[in-house]
């Protein structure tokens, strides 16, 4: 089983949620658990025996579709060995968040329809299709899992979403699949390419790698792969499915969404987009700073604005992925490396923020800032994790957001201070708009059920925690904290693994007008942030 | 000489003559049974003859019969298969339908058998006027099975408007094929082939007009662009599993000609083999795709994009030659995953809409998953299939298309054909978002014991939809099973021996 390790991570939420349809119904929620749990185990197996080196690990290749030359090619390393470890813990998590209950009983996740069968294998193989994305190295079976991702998020928001959830739900799936459809075409250029050079049909990322292509070729492909991946981030102008499918769609849903599946459009370009094509990367690398950084300050703003605290969370997940774009374009080890952290963290904090809005919902139908106040009256536990969690998104030192934002400010600012200037207005928007929200939720007079229109008597009484949530909550919050104060065993792991990328960009790298020199004053050498363990940061020549 | 590659053809033919014969009573359900059995028997027969031709030789094979007239090769054996399958799976369907809608005419027996027997002559003929037999025992037969549902006004109109269509496109085909017998003095596809290469290139008006006509003859049977009027009326008055048949076997039968007049050096020049063909590619897809988008009805949103599917398979032919195969490959593929899909589609179809077909319009099918949770599955794979979506076998071919048509230097094809899957995916998916995320309007089914047709009350449906429900469950699960390519439950193609087939029927034509 070790050495088919990362097959089992992709295969075993599949083929779990397919056995959901032959065991009873009853089963269904104990099963998946029990499934997502297994998984976890897996994802710690691969976790704990990363090494911190840059070489591709796990390594396995088996042929799938031979005639043509598409293989099975999994391999894992310190970047994306988090992101599936992220996913494999979020899952259970996500599970057990779900209360099974008859459609339409009160308290329950939106309750509309009931959370069966089909809603836990949903959660599963949307697990399992964002794994297998994760953990591919040949384009089109990476494009199959891209593809294949779409459908559990698009039927859990459909299905068992809330209000408005049809036209979120449309609109999420076409922008995504326009997005898509136009990286296949790229995918497919790109096989015929290496056909042409090599006489042999492959659609590897290290044949992909082996190419050469004209700048014109090149910037067609890169515009290509970023219509896929800035839509399932979303950068600026292409995230307009994000408010409606974020609000609509139910906890468990949502949590997988905003913690790995917008990951995904990151990481995509991080691996595929850049790497495979670092000249018209770093030539309109300054470019999608510009809408990344638009896409900070747009997401805090609108933030700022809202009066339900789900879509405010929805606001600001769009504004932190911009931050973490942000850190990728950096091209350089500290800023590159500060975002593959971020994303775990942001991954933690966001996800715990979903989870204890819908703990909310289920207690009283609504997530309107207006409905809560003095929650830390009334359930204190609740509101101590809110708070934690929210002072981690914010980037509260001590917690873990600070220590991706501090180290993509750096990064960013070594590549260009204007949109690192900017974004660190969206910071201080961030603790604006977290801290406005939790002035009016958790603190304050407690106002909550004399004041609510008509229905009191109905209501549950607000309770705090129960153990079932708080066993969800309390490995994030942790978390939170252990990140926070010890992040050298993830970055350890990351750095090697960006380095190697880094130094694969360098090597593609053909003459081009180099901002990134003309930046730093003109010196000869390119020179890159180097991040220490200990946690100082120290000036390497590069090169 | 050995007749036995024959079998499957004979026996469909003698199959279809008996049951002429056999009748039987019209309004007994044992005789009904009986004859059903009788029928898919024969259709079973007669796939075991094409699959014993098929694995009984190890490669490529060619046998000639009657002076070259009839071949039986890998090609032809691939299709008699593909189409027998089809057979079956309509007969599946349509049983439980005729029976519940009063239509158990025996003549649906020999009719449909009929049809097939014409689509396996279509299949394996090398000679002009063998095609025009086959191709002519297909359609009249399909024309009559379009009006079966004889007390219904639209069949009777698409009955109506497919013959007198029909007739001027096989009048334009027999039209070609005297001129190409007039400038090559034959009507053997060698021979003709071996003339038009002695040719200079382009330049022989006769050949020009030949095959002008004859393409527009076999464009109208498989609903290109601007011969696709007859499809969306013609695909709405017949009875669904009827039309599943049609949209399925009709096209898969007129492909195998075309392939065989592309590969067989007919279709040559830039003008035919790249401008022509390329231009009907286009205009068929932005055609039937925009029409789809706009349609009301399921059953016209999937004629009109049956239409822009023809536009698909039509990329892969373009610019095929015999040097450069790989698109023609790739619409064999491409053309089995069509096939499976729209009969599964169409079984869906006949099950949901029940009975008289009343539940067409798509508002009718708002929660239609919490009604038949099922069936609203399979027709959802089916829908993802015809989008191209992995791992359906659908998105195998159509990635197998693109890619060919890259290969081939056709950038700007592939890029049309990617903006029109985009396209495609609104209306597909509206059907999805529909049966699965809308609440349901009425509640519960249609009250089945109190309507009348044409003045007679109609038993309710009770189990008799099964056979729907198989056969769309069956067709789901071979998409997925086709599109995810293994070969280790043995029982099913996967995508990599149905690619590995499809390579070996367009090998066996080179």
């Amino acid at each position: 089983m070790s050495e088919h390790l990362l097959a089992w991570l992709i295969f075993w939420p599949l083929v779990a949620g397919a056995l959901l349809f032959v065991l009873p119904k009853s089963w269904a929620r104990t099963w998946a658990l029990l499934a997502a749990l297994g998984e976890f185990g897996l994802a710690i197996a691969l976790a704990g025996n990363l090494q911190p080196t840059p070489s591709w690990q796990f390594t396995e290749r088996w042929s799938w579709i031979l005639p043509l030359g598409i293989t099975f090619h999994l391999a894992s390393d310190g970047i994306s060995g988090f992101l599936v470890m992220t996913t494999a813990a979020l899952t259970p998590l996500a599970i057990l968040a779900t209360v099974v209950a008859p459609a339409g009983t009160p308290g329950t996740n939106h309750a509309r329809r009931e959370f069966g069968r089909a809603f836990f294998f949903w959660i599963l193989a949307f697990a399992g299709s964002m794994i297998g994305a994760l953990l591919t190295l040949d384009l089109l079976v990476f494009y199959v899992f891209w593809e294949l991702m779409l459908l559990p998020a698009f039927f859990l928001v459909g299905i068992w979403g809330g209000e408005q959830r049809v036209p979120a739900t449309v609109k999420f799936a076409l922008m995504t699949l326009v997005g898509s459809l136009t990286m296949l075409l790229a995918i497919l250029y790109i096989g015929v390419r290496i056909h042409d050079t090599t006489g042999a049909w492959s659609f590897g990322y290290e044949q992909a790698l082996g190419l050469s292509f004209s700048r014109k070729e090149e910037i067609w492909l890169f515009f290509a792969f970023m219509a896929a991946f800035a839509v399932k981030i979303p950068l600026f102008p292409l995230h307009p499915w994000l408010p409606g499918a974020y609000t609509a769609a139910p906890t468990a849903a949502v949590l997988l969404m905003s913690a790995v599946m917008a990951k995904l459009g990151v990481y995509g370009l991080l691996r595929f987009a850049i790497p495979m094509f670092p000249n018209a990367a770093f030539g309109f690398g300054g470019l999608f700073m510009a809408l990344a950084t638009i896409g900070i300050l747009y997401g805090a703003l609108l933030a700022l604005g809202q009066g339900d605290i789900k879509r405010l969370i929805a606001y600001s997940s769009f504004s932190h992925l911009g931050w973490i774009t942000l850190g990728i374009l950096a091209f350089n080890l500290v800023g590159v490396t500060g975002a593959v952290y971020q994303m775990l963290s942001h991954a933690v904090a966001t996800g715990a923020l979903f989870l204890l809005v819908g703990m909310l919902w289920e207690r009283a139908q609504s997530t309107d800032i207006k409905q809560f106040s003095g929650l830390a009256t009334v359930a204190p536990y609740l509101a101590t994790c809110f708070v934690i969690v929210s002072l981690a998104s914010l980037g509260l030192p001590g917690l873990n957001g600070f220590i991706g934002e501090f180290m993509i400010l750096l990064g960013a600012w070594g590549r260009s201070p204007w949109a690192a200037g900017f974004g660190a207005v969206g910071v201080v928007l961030g603790a604006a708009y977290l801290l406005f929200l939790l002035q009016r939720t958790m603190f304050g007079p407690v106002k909550l059920h004399e004041e609510a229109p008509g229905q009191s008597a109905k209501r549950p009484a607000f309770a705090d925690l129960s153990w079932r949530e708080a066993i969800v909550v309390l490995p994030l919050v942790s978390l939170t904290v252990i990140m926070g104060v010890w992040p050298a065993p993830f970055l350890e792991r990351i750095e090697p693994a960006v380095r190697q990328l880094l130094l694969i960009v360098e090597a593609r790298r053909t003459a081009m007008p180099d901002s990134f020199i003309a930046v730093n004053n003109g010196q000869p050498s390119r020179r890159l942030w180097d991040e220490a363990h200990q946690g100082s940061y120290v000036w390497i020549t590069y090169r | 000489m050995d007749y036995l590659p024959l079998m499957p053809f004979l026996v469909v033919t003698g199959g279809g003559l008996l049951s002429l014969l056999l009748m039987g009573p019209r309004k007994q359900t044992a005789a009904a049974i009986g004859r059903y059995t009788f029928t898919f028997g024969v259709l079973l027969t007669a796939l075991l003859f094409a699959l014993r031709q098929w694995f009984g030789q190890s490669g490529a094979f060619r046998l000639n019969f009657f002076g070259g007239a009839i071949v039986i090769d890998n090609f032809s054996t691939f299709f008699a298969i593909l189409v027998l399958l089809c057979g079956l799976v309509t007969v599946l369907v349509a049983l439980p339908y005729a029976h519940q809608e009063r239509m158990d005419h025996p003549e649906l027996h020999s009719l449909l058998l009929f049809a097939i027997s014409g689509m396996l002559l279509l299949g394996s003929s090398k000679d002009l006027l063998v095609l025009f037999l086959g191709l002519e025992i297909m359609s009249l037969a399909i024309y009559a099975l379009v009006g079966l549902r004889r007390h219904d006004l639209k069949a009777n109109e698409a009955t109506l408007k497919y013959i007198l269509l029909g007739a001027f496109s096989s009048a334009f085909l027999l039209y070609g094929i005297a001129l190409c017998y007039g400038f090559s003095g034959s009507t053997q596809l060698d021979r003709i082939a071996t003339v038009i290469s002695s040719l200079p290139p382009g330049s022989y008006p006769l050949y020009l007009l030949a095959l002008s006509l004859l393409l527009a003859g076999l464009a109208f049977k498989i609903a290109a662009f601007p011969f696709h009027m007859w499809a969306p009326d013609v695909y709405e008055g017949a009875a669904s599993p009827i039309t599943g048949f049609m949209a399925a076997a009709v096209k898969v039968a007129a492909f195998a000609m075309l392939l065989r007049l592309a590969l067989g050096e007919l279709i040559t020049g830039e003008f035919f083999a790249v401008n022509v063909i390329w231009w009907l590619s286009v205009l068929s897809m932005f055609v039937g795709n925009t029409l789809a988008l706009v349609q009301q009805s399921v059953k016209r949103m999937l004629a009109y994009s049956s239409i822009a599917h023809t536009g698909y398979l039509l990329v892969g032919l373009t610019g095929v030659t015999t040097q450069q195969p790989d698109g023609a490959t790739a619409a064999l593929v491409y053309l089995v995953a069509y096939a499976i899909t729209s009969i599964g589609a169409f079984a869906c179809v006949t099950y949901l809409a029940q009975r008289n077909e009343q539940l067409l319009r798509l508002e009718d099918w708002a929660g239609m998953a919490r009604r038949h949770p099922w069936i609203a599955s399979a027709m959802t794979i089916c829908l993802l299939s015809l989008i191209g979506f992995p791992p359906t076998v659908g998105f195998f071919g159509k990635y197998l298309l693109f890619s060919a048509a890259i290969q081939s230097g056709q950038l700007t094809l592939a890029l049309l054909g990617i903006l029109n899957s985009i396209l495609a995916i609104w209306y597909y998916l509206r059907v999805v978002v529909v049966m699965m995320m809308k609440e349901p309007v009425t509640t519960g089914p249609v009250a089945p014991s109190e309507e009348k047709i044409a003045g007679k009350s109609l038993p309710p449906p009770g189990g008799l939809r099964w056979g729907a429900g198989i056969g769309a469950i069956y067709a789901a699960l071979f998409l997925i099973w086709a599109g995810i390519g293994t070969f280790t439950l043995g029982i099913f193609p996967g995508a990599v021996p149905l690619f590995n087939w499809a390579w070996l029927s367009i090998a066996s034509l080179l």
